[in-house]
């Protein structure tokens, strides 16, 4: 496998809709962000969840929050870039 | 053998045609490129047929006027959406009051009710097909009353209620309102944040220019039937439970995808030429619906012609039957309409129209003074 091996936080959502909204206004505040299969970690929310750097993850919460959404979620993974 | 005659389709309250190149092409692209399964996995095609549901959502709620766009569930289609908001609310002993011009989609779901002990009070309409808020007032106030039932416009008559009167009189009784939206999404301008309904019903294919077999259903947060269908939504797999987060509570299966991708490029298309697209209605309504009543013998149903109506003219003539009518419009003229009830039994009783029918001119994008001047001709040719 290729890639360097870092830290990320991944947010869960209760629906599909929500995190695609999430991934979108993440999106628009220039965040780093993916769209990845749910970690069995979060169990089994929605079947994708938005995973950002782990040091951006307060900034990614408060964009979240602005935009009217709050994880159902949280983990932290070790994951390929 | 003689050439078959151009093509005039007077049929849009039915359904749409021709659909937008847009809409066209969303479908084939919800096809090919955006072919995965929406909220199933998350590779590329999965996540690209999740994103174009999210955009048709953002679309539709934008042309719609819905505030939270999670309150905008996709459906099968208007008659879907209405059965989910009455099968899932009502239960027996609860009272509904409801127009007495409404189509089957919505009589014969309070039929089914009815039988399990709804109590089903329909309002009385006037000869051009309205439903006067007093009596609303009037039969609202008799009872305790669940939920009021009102069409947004009449398919028959083109008649558009008085819904926000409607809607401030069901909520100073504790009732609900839900509205059937199908002749009125697309042809009249809808801001349901201001409509004051608590479900409305649309149909993807009529007047937002979508493929047939997909709708949308607003449901209002002070609404929370229960779902008709419960299954996979993508999430929560270890649960037995249905979600509870709308969407998806209500979105039980695959969605379909190729359909919500037509509707969002129908949306989006009403939302760029909406205003334009209006106006020509309403004028070649207009055009249409003076030209017929001009005709010898020919009477046209609904409101007079410069009052605000749908883009729906309707006709019956004193000698010439209305399928015979519809039949030989089509058959000599390639004009497209449609004889006889138009799944509204309640409404033609309520105008008088039950035992003959009518012949129904919809109108919609894509037609002209020059094709409702040769549908004008035609029927006076038909009924000489």
């Amino acid at each position: 496998m290729s890639g360097t091996q870092a830290r990320f936080a991944v947010f869960g959502f209760d629906s599909t809709h929500d995190a695609l909204k999430a991934e979108s206004l993440l999106l628009s505040a220039a965040e780093e962000v993916a769209l990845i299969p749910t970690p069995r970690v979060l169990g089994t929310l929605c079947g994708f969840a938005v995973r950002v750097p782990a040091e951006r993850q307060d900034a990614a919460l408060d964009v979240m929050a602005d935009g009217g959404l709050i994880p159902t979620g949280y983990a932290e993974i070790d994951d390929r870039t | 053998m003689s050439e078959e005659p151009q093509v005039r389709y007077f049929d849009h309250a039915a359904t749409s045609w021709p659909k937008p190149p847009e809409v066209m092409e969303a479908v084939a692209r919800a096809l090919t490129e955006a072919g995965g399964n929406p909220g199933r996995g998350a590779h590329r095609l999965a996540l690209s047929a999740a994103r174009t549901i999210a955009a048709a959502r953002g679309s539709l709620a934008r042309l719609l006027g819905v505030p939270d766009e999670r309150d905008l569930i996709f459906t099968a289609g208007c008659t879907h959406g209405l059965n989910l908001v009455l099968k899932g609310t009502l239960v027996p002993g609860d009272r509904v009051v409801v127009s007495s011009v409404e189509h089957n989609a919505v009589v014969r779901p309070l039929a089914a009710l009815a039988r399990v002990g709804v109590e089903v009070v329909r309002v009385p309409a006037d000869a051009e097909g309205r439903v006067e808020a007093d009596e609303f007032e009037r039969l609202v106030a008799l009872a305790p009353t669940r939920m009021v039932v009102c069409q947004h416009a009449s398919n028959v008559t083109g008649t558009i209620q008085a819904i926000g009167d409607v809607a401030d009189i069901a909520h100073a009784h504790g009732a609900t309102l839900v509205v059937d939206g199908a002749q009125a999404a697309g042809h009249i301008p809808v801001d349901l944040a201001a409509l004051g309904a608590d479900a409305y019903a649309v149909p993807g294919h009529k007047g937002l220019l979508g493929p047939q077999g997909v709708g949308a259903l607003y449901l209002s947060p002070v609404l929370e039937p229960a779902e008709l269908m419960q299954g996979g939504s993508g999430g929560r797999s270890e649960d037995e439970r249905q979600p509870t987060a709308r969407p998806d509570r209500y979105e039980a299966g695959t969605c379909n995808t190729p359909g919500i991708a037509g509707l969002g490029a129908g949306a989006e298309f009403l939302l760029a030429h909406g205003e334009e697209i209006r106006a020509t209605e309403r004028a070649l309504t207009r055009r249409l619906h003076e030209g017929l009543a001009a005709l010898p013998g020919v009477r046209v149903i609904g409101p007079p012609p410069a009052a605000p109506r749908a883009p729906v003219v309707s006709i019956v003539h004193e000698r010439v039957a209305p399928d015979e009518l519809a039949f030989a419009l089509d058959r000599r003229y390639g004009i497209a309409v449609r004889g006889g009830l138009h799944c509204s039994p309640w409404t033609h009783e309520a105008i008088g129209t039950l035992d003959t029918g009518a012949v129904r001119f919809g109108l919609g994008w894509g037609l002209t003074e020059d094709d409702v001047d040769a549908a004008i001709a035609a029927v006076a040719e038909v009924c000489r």
